[in-house]
């Protein structure tokens, strides 16, 4: 028979952590549950968790390849278009992006954002542990216009740089403000696509503003000038709908990406 | 090991301690219609109709496959979906409307969906921010259930069963829980012991929170219950106590005894395989007092079995255990038999077919939703409270279904008639149950405890008892008797 087993040492209740495994509790009891009202998650922790949703669902492999594709995109056009001609390449190149790259890279980033799904179902993974809908759409909707603004800003300045050629304005310049019409573009879009995600199932309400601009964003009537096509185009030195001017421009991309955003948490509910 | 008892004072709300002296339902449905979205393509594979329940304190399992409605039940229950129409409320709050209670409400869903993170822990930690909490406890929520080898990995890589183990984990966990919504919480999680999940939610229960679960098993339901609801093509029809009494055919009690081959050399001097000890202690137990029924299993190369059924499950044990002793059989496990979710389908039909029914569209008097000691709420509802009038100011009857116009029904008010066999396909001609009046009568007791079954409304046929053996009466349908052939229900 074996000796008795020598006295088991333990540190004093004061030195103990909530983890520490006490010797002679099972290690399969539950703990006790205190029946305190935990409180409510506030504005700012929800926004911080629709931002790690975001984060966690743009930070992978597809939105990865989307901008590398983007990227090439924007690449081989510049490069062509400064082959063709080096005068005005650099506003063929930025047209060309402006009107397909970015809305595009846009509406894929809106889409993973919202799991591929519905905005309002995309959020339950953490609403439905007490975190508000709207706020959490919220979060989720301003990380995937960050991500795209990003990416908008970076295909504009390397359409800048790579066509860049004798008689074009100064390159900085142009790369500054070609980058912050770039980012306000995608970020307009990521709204208006993010807005259609809430409708039908699956989210597939995200198609109807990509074929609305891709059909009559460009138009000179009123549907054109609350698209971002036309406004961008605008801002890009071209004639925009409405015959509006490039600060109006601006108001309605900038005001699209916030009140679109907000319209679109709102409609997720509580 | 047990939850801190709780508090005494006041009344509770979505911002105080559950459990106030006077129990209250802490879930209640009122004419709810609603659907999931289970099927391919989000189609609906199952939904619930004009279906009323008030239930409190206790384990409520609803019984009834997916096409019955259970995931629509849940999906209401937890906020995934608003009803189509009527009301769902916990604790007086919509929970789809209402973040605050989605904190209280540990919900455990068909399908998983934990929050995407890099590893099961940061997803914990996640759901613990959502829920208010803060601290790295992510081990606390998986440690009790012995998923501690879950926290590094990736919840994309996660099995089916282990998502849903971790989901069991933290809906368990939820901190001053209110309701407790599970789906299938002894089936497909991967969880080491299944016996901690009961252990569990007896705890839950006794603590005085309310335990809802959906099952598609009568077995687990047996397991859990204080009390099981049978949800038949979205109607929540009858309802038995936790023993299962009336809920199959058999009204008698049983226990299915597993018998291994004796491995020692010793021991097969009296047996030689388990065939021949199930054959002899079977032939014990039928010479025993209080048994009503016996048969043997002789299972090749698996364990034979023995099934037993008696008066009570204590008779039924106590034939088992001496006859055990006087054959020397070594008895490897013992079961509480259940009948399958097809005789419980058809113990329903049968029971729904036997009935005649007032006309539908005639006002019927609707029994109490809750039957004594539920008192209505003393104080003023809460700001947040979206509770209709009734249950505010006296929650003893829900409002009366409004009366429709003799043409809409195709026939002329007052006659009553037989309602045939409803038919999946069939537009709901079946009148509208009683609403379902639950909660146990005092605190239950330790082991597991019984609610008592409830007086049927009066205009109404009991469907929530067996019925006793007595002279026939019009539309009564014997228990005991065996299955009308014409009863074909589907598998569960």
């Amino acid at each position: 028979m074996s000796s008795a087993m020598p006295p088991v040492s333990m540190p004093p209740p004061s030195a103990r952590s909530p983890r520490d495994t006490i010797p002679g509790r099972r290690l399969t009891a539950l703990g006790s549950r205190e029946l305190d009202v935990q409180p409510k998650v506030g504005l700012g922790a929800a926004l911080a968790l629709g931002l790690a949703l975001g984060r966690e669902r743009l930070f992978r492999r597809p939105t990865a390849l989307s901008a590398l594709l983007g990227a090439a995109l924007v690449i081989v056009g510049a490069v062509i278009e400064r082959r063709a001609g080096a005068a005005g390449a650099v506003d063929r190149a930025l047209s060309g992006n402006f009107r397909l790259v970015i809305p595009l890279v846009a509406f894929g980033v809106a889409a993973e954002a919202s799991g591929r799904g519905n905005l309002r179902e995309s959020v339950w993974p953490i609403a439905r542990y007490g975190a508000s809908r709207r706020e959490v759409a919220l979060g989720l909707v301003a990380m995937a216009m960050v991500v795209s603004m990003g990416l908008g800003a970076l295909f504009a300045v390397s359409s800048v740089m790579l066509a860049q050629g004798p008689g074009e304005p100064p390159l900085l310049r142009d790369a500054f403000q070609c980058a912050w019409i770039g980012a306000l573009t995608a970020s307009a879009y990521t709204a208006w696509f993010s807005l259609g995600a809430t409708f039908w199932k699956r989210g597939r309400g995200r198609w109807i503003p990509l074929v609305a601009d891709f059909l009559v964003g460009g138009s000179a009537g009123l549907v054109g000038a609350l698209l971002p096509r036309s406004n961008a185009q605008n801002l890009l030195g071209g004639a925009g709908a409405m015959h509006l001017s490039q600060p109006a421009s601006s108001g309605i991309l900038l005001g699209s990406a916030v009140i679109l955003t907000f319209v679109a948490a709102l409609r997720c509910r509580r | 090991m047990s939850l801190a008892a709780p508090a005494q004072d006041g009344q509770p709300g979505p911002e105080g301690r559950p459990g106030a002296a006077s129990p209250r339902p802490m879930l209640v449905l009122e004419q709810v219609h609603a659907r999931d979205a289970a099927g391919p393509h989000g189609r609906a594979r199952g939904s619930i109709t004009e279906l009323s329940m008030a239930i409190g304190q206790g384990i409520h399992v609803v019984l009834g496959a997916p096409e019955d409605g259970t995931l629509a039940l849940l999906d209401v229950v937890t906020g995934v979906r608003p009803p189509l129409r009527g009301k769902v409320s916990i604790n007086g709050s919509d929970p789809m409307e209402t973040p605050s209670v989605r904190a209280r409400l540990g919900a455990l869903a068909a399908e998983p969906h934990l929050p995407p993170a890099p590893s099961v822990g940061a997803s914990i930690r996640l759901a613990l921010r959502a829920r208010g909490e803060v601290g790295h406890r992510f081990d606390a929520v998986l440690d009790p259930l012995g998923l501690s080898a879950l926290h590094a990995r990736s919840v994309r890589k996660l099995s089916f069963a282990e998502a849903r183990a971790v989901e069991l984990a933290l809906a368990l966990t939820t901190p001053a829980p209110l309701v407790i919504a599970l789906h299938e919480p002894l089936s497909d999680v991967a969880v080491p012991n299944l016996h901690l999940i009961q252990e569990r939610l007896r705890e839950l229960a006794s603590a005085r929170i309310c335990v809802l679960c959906t099952t598609s098993s009568p077995a687990d339901a047996l397991a859990l219950a204080d009390r099981v609801h049978v949800l038949h093509r979205g109607f929540l029809v009858r309802e038995v106590g936790g023993d299962g009494r009336g809920l199959g055919y058999g009204g008698l009690a049983e226990l299915i005894a597993w018998i291994a081959a004796p491995s020692a050399e010793a021991d097969r001097g009296l047996h030689a395989t388990s065939g021949e000890a199930a054959r002899a202690l079977a032939a014990a137990i039928s010479r025993a007092s209080g048994v009503r029924g016996v048969s043997w299993e002789e299972g090749r190369p698996f364990a034979s079995r023995v099934r037993v059924q008696g008066d009570s499950a204590e008779a039924c044990a106590d034939a088992l255990i001496d006859a055990a002793a006087e054959t020397g059989v070594t008895i490897e496990a013992i079961t509480q038999g259940a009948p399958d979710l097809t005789e419980v389908r058809a113990m329903t039909d049968a029971r729904m077919r036997g009935r005649t029914f007032p006309l539908r569209g005639a006002p019927l008097p609707m029994a109490p939703l809750l039957s004594p000691p539920f008192s209505p709420p003393s104080g003023p509802p809460g700001p947040s409270s979206n509770a209709p009038r009734e249950a505010r100011s006296a929650v003893s009857s829900l409002p009366s279904p409004p009366a429709r116009s003799p043409v809409e029904d195709g026939g002329p008010l007052g006659r009553p008639r037989s309602i045939p066999a409803p038919s999946m396909n069939d537009e709901m001609e079946m009148p509208r149950p009683a609403p379902v009046a639950t909660g146990p009568q005092a605190a239950p007791s330790p082991g597991p405890p019984r609610g008592p079954i409830l007086p049927a409304p009066p205009m109404l046929p009991n469907i929530a008892e067996p019925r006793a053996a007595s002279g026939p009466e019009a539309g009564a349908l014997d228990p005991a008797a065996p299955p009308s052939p014409t009863v074909n229900e589907g598998e569960r």
